[in-house]
């Protein structure tokens, strides 16, 4: 049997050699052809979920347990390094293998579904990385080499929405994405280093005793707090939590395929993953729990209110999908471990086959309603029938609104900013540029 | 001292300055482009040599064959003659047709040669004149821009502030016995020569080079009226960081203890700053001036920053910073000679479908500058941050701020330049020409190799972090780098 640290390494690498591989043959000026291409990918996801299967064969009579492969560093520097381990557990052992059984679905469905299209390759390039990204994601040893995975499947994601880059759009969505992503990190590379600071290691074998979901980690309460809550904070942009949410439902601009493996499946759930990764940190503080539960109980609040009032398929799945992973936040902060890993299983399955379904929902509406003989009716209870016209009015507008969240964020955090930068420069440009020139210079910076 | 096998340095000095005087006598413009180039690559090799030479002898300091040459170089200064040499000669390389005129030519020789002589310069006073030198191709013509005399002010404050440095630390040095007081490695033994108020000046010479606030907006201008490619050249020498390196660490190692944290606190202040007026600017050159100081300014804060970490992630970041603006900053005037000129304000131009190939290389260089993983610029930017956050755990936190935003302002520039609906035919716009597509190339490969060994590149810098180390009075210190 092979050594399943050779797996392990392997399983990841694959994916990782296509996108090498596609790339540089298109900077050296060849053009693949559709069939090079899906036959490349068909090999690729074959031979990784070859090595997926012999992981979890050479895993599972064993328990379970976990291995790491590698050794060594990516670099070090006084006390500081970052280890190029990979780790695979109980933990992400479920995610790895979720991300190369549909990557490789959604591989084959998109040669189809983009056939012919004049960005076929460069769809494929950015699928190759993003399984890249995710699987190291997934396997880093560390929360350093977990920040790498962590980027790369954020710039593919981005660079994806962006897709139909002709349109406007799909390309302001991708800005917007960006943005909330970048934001958003600031509390995973401040949460990294805090970590490191306060004990000298992010690599999980040095930092967590026991194996998940029974860690523990010897923290004391306030770093721990800090820590719980930059990771939360990390997680929220990620995982599309409330104010953050509103990046979901414009992500949707990038071709069904991607908006299904990304938004409904892998993508929107590293951020639970990574508080999942650190539950020993948020069961050392009480108050990174809460938080926890805080955001995840009104993420799933407003995703099921707004998802309700969406007029169209794919942004009342985003909502939807918001309010899963609201749910699964709760079981986060609740230290519901177990539950919330089966929640992100199967949230990834069923969410990515209603979006890669959405497209033909009215097609599958009627074909329903003809076979049913013209007599649908109504599913599910319209709970807030119940409550008074007045909230109802209220709570429609709400929803209708998303929650006002992007309108506060827009006027208060953006806004600000802006007014501010603007003024700034207009002080500047006061003293440093003559009055013709200045005149000349209006407008060039107030959008 | 042990010597270079041959005089590399003075070789790679004076054949750009040779070049220049030929380039600015002959009329022929296209065999000028050629004198150039050709006097750039011969300086550049001689630059690899020379950190061959270096790195052989353990990153000792290494003078010239001839006793006469006022050069001496160590790692501190090898690496960045090596990395200089390469941006100036892709520089001229990728320039579009109509930039290369005899002055652009003759500017970029000067500021080539003058640089590569300020980071080998062992003397104050050649480090004076080549940081003047460094200036004349700044020094004409700015008052045909806007902003252009107060940028020529700003040259002219650095430089009358480094002269009065130079002559406060000679002085001081002679009464305090030094028998060649204009020379760094002597006095560097002295300690602390010239005092507080040398060091003031030195660190405000470096200020105003680096466009640190207030002097930014100065910096910045630029970018809107000099040639582009010669303001980055100039931003992208880090002759302010250079100079806190080599000559403030070196001399003060006492007082830079206590001051740096200031002048470090004031680059992460920029930093910040400009990356946050960068969000309602809508000029691409004056977006791209604003990713460049702050980035060096970041570059700055690292170096001045205190802790192992951030000299390290400074001087990685430097090669960054270095490699990735040239790459975005050459490909923008590329685009701006094609379609006519600057755009003037954002707009989607979608030129990604006429020049697939420029956009590529302008989204790896700018995913580079940025921090994205498998790239160099991720060990930069995690080292800047850890070092800057190590050193200063409350506001180090600015640090981070201000890559996020820097990441928005070069997505924003690459969305507006390369997607959107096509607004050029494609006849217009060519894609990546050869001469442009080479040069690029190794800039792009120079950055991924980084990116996925940066341990090599870490360990080619550990000599100049060392030096850096011991300046700043780390345990061990056996006395300053070159």
């Amino acid at each position: 049997m092979l050594n399943p640290q050779i797996l392990l390494v392997a399983t990841v690498l694959i994916p990782g050699c296509a996108f090498l591989f596609m790339a540089v043959a298109w900077m050296a000026g060849f053009h693949l052809r559709e069939k090079t291409t899906v036959r490349l990918t068909g090999a690729t996801y074959g031979f990784a979920l070859l090595a997926l299967a012999g992981l979890i064969v050479s895993l599972v009579p064993k328990g379970v347990g976990s291995i790491r492969a590698g050794s060594g560093s990516l670099y070090a520097v006084h006390q500081f390094e970052i280890p190029l381990v990979l780790f695979v557990d109980r933990l992400s052992l479920p995610l790895v293998a979720l991300t190369v059984i549909l990557v490789g679905l959604i591989a084959a469905f998109s040669k189809r579904y983009l056939h012919r299209d004049p960005h076929f390759n460069r769809f494929f390039l950015l699928l190759h990385l993003f399984a890249f990204g995710a699987l190291l994601l997934f396997t880093a040893g560390s929360f350093d080499l977990l920040i790498a995975g962590w980027e790369l499947v954020g710039i593919t994601s981005v660079l994806l929405i962006a897709f139909f880059q002709e349109r406007r759009e799909p390309v302001q969505s991708a800005i917007r994405v960006f943005v909330t992503y970048r934001l958003c990190d600031i509390g995973l590379i401040t949460g990294t280093f805090t970590l490191h600071h306060a004990t000298g290691t992010t690599s999980y074998g040095s930092l967590f005793g026991g194996s998940w979901p029974t860690q523990s980690i010897g923290l004391e309460g306030g770093v721990a707090a800090a820590i719980g809550l930059l990771f939360l904070f990390a997680a929220m942009g990620k995982s599309a939590q409330v104010p953050f949410s509103g990046w979901l439902p414009r992500a949707m601009e990038g071709p069904t395929p991607s908006s299904a493996i990304f938004y409904g499946a892998i993508s929107v759930h590293a951020g639970a993953y990574l508080l999942l990764r650190a539950q020993p940190i948020l069961e050392a503080s009480p108050i990174a729990a809460a938080a926890v539960i805080a955001v995840g109980a009104w993420s799933a609040i407003h995703g099921t209110l707004v998802a309700r009032v969406c007029a169209d398929a794919k942004t009342s799945l985003a909502y939807s999908a918001i309010a899963q992973l609201g749910l699964i936040f709760v079981e986060i902060g609740l230290g519901w471990s177990w539950l919330a890993l089966i929640h992100i299983v199967g949230h990834a399955l069923v969410r990515m086959l209603q979006l890669l379904k959405a497209p033909s929902l009215l097609h599958d509406f009627h074909h329903v309603h003809a076979a049913a003989g013209g007599h649908l009716g109504r599913t599910g209870a319209m709970y807030e029938s119940l409550l008074p016209a007045s909230v109802q009015s209220w709570l429609y507008r709400f929803a209708l609104d998303r929650g006002h969240h992007d309108t506060i964020l827009d006027r208060f955090l953006t806004g600000t900013l802006k007014r501010f930068a603007a003024r700034m420069i207009s002080l500047e440009e006061r003293w440093t540029l003559p009055g013709e020139k200045r005149a000349e210079r209006e407008g060039a910076w107030l959008s | 001292m042990a010597e270079l096998i041959a005089p590399l340095v003075t070789a790679s000095v004076f054949l750009p300055l040779a070049a220049a005087a030929v380039v600015a006598k002959i009329g022929d413009e296209s065999r000028s482009r050629g004198i150039a180039v050709n006097a750039a690559g011969v300086s550049l090799l001689c630059s690899i040599e020379t950190l061959r030479e270096v790195m052989r002898a353990g990153g000792a300091a290494l003078a010239e064959p001839w006793s006469l040459s006022p050069f001496s170089v160590g790692q501190l200064g090898a690496a960045p003659m090596v990395l200089f040499a390469a941006i100036a000669l892709v520089t001229l390389m990728v320039a579009p047709r109509r930039d290369t005129d005899r002055r652009f030519l003759v500017s970029a020789l000067i500021l080539l040669s003058s640089t590569l002589a300020a980071y080998a310069a062992d003397n104050l006073i050649v480090f004076f004149a080549a940081w003047i030198g460094s200036a004349t191709p700044f020094l004409r013509g700015t008052k045909d821009w806007r902003g252009g005399r107060i940028f020529r002010l700003n040259l002219i404050a650095g430089a009358v502030s480094l002269a009065a440095a130079v002559t406060l630390i000679e002085v001081t040095g002679a009464r305090a016995g030094a028998t060649a007081p204009l020379s760094i490695s002597e006095l560097s033994a002295a300690g602390d020569t010239g005092g507080p108020l040398a060091l003031a000046l030195l660190m405000l010479a470096a200020i105003l080079h680096s466009g640190l606030f207030p002097a930014h907006r100065i910096v910045m201008g630029a970018f809107d009226g000099a040639p582009i490619l010669l303001s980055a050249l100039s931003m992208n020498s880090q002759l302010g960081v250079f100079l806190i390196a080599r000559v403030a660490l070196s001399l003060f190692p006492e007082l830079a203890a206590d001051a740096l944290p200031w002048l470090s606190g004031l680059a992460l202040f920029t930093s910040v700053y400009t990356a946050l007026l960068g969000i309602v600017e809508r000029d691409p050159r004056r977006l791209l001036s604003i990713i460049m100081v702050s980035q060096c300014s970041a570059i700055l804060a690292g170096l001045a920053a205190g802790s192992p970490e951030g000299y390290t992630g400074a001087l990685v970041q430097w090669i960054v910073v270095a490699l990735a603006s040239t790459a975005l900053i050459s490909i923008y005037r590329s685009v701006e000679a094609r379609i006519g000129g600057n755009p003037g304000s954002l707009r989607f131009l979608g030129l990604a479908a006429q020049m697939p190939r420029l956009a590529v290389f302008f989204a790896v260089s700018g995913l580079a500058l940025i921090g994205l993983p498998g790239t160099l610029g991720f060990a930069g930017q995690h080292l800047l941050v850890h070092g800057m956050l190590a050193a200063h755990s409350w506001w180090g936190v600015a640090l981070p701020i201000a890559i996020a935003l820097n990441a928005y302002h070069v997505f924003v520039l690459f969305t507006h330049l390369f997607l959107g609906k096509p607004v050029f035919s494609r006849s217009s716009v060519p894609d990546a020409l050869p001469r442009e597509r080479w040069a690029l190339s190794a800039f792009i490969v120079l950055l991924i190799w980084g990116g996925l060994a940066p341990d090599r590149v870490v360990a080619l810098r550990e000599i100049a972090v060392g030096a850096v180390s011991r300046a700043h009075g780390e345990p061990g210190s056996t006395g300053p780098g070159k």
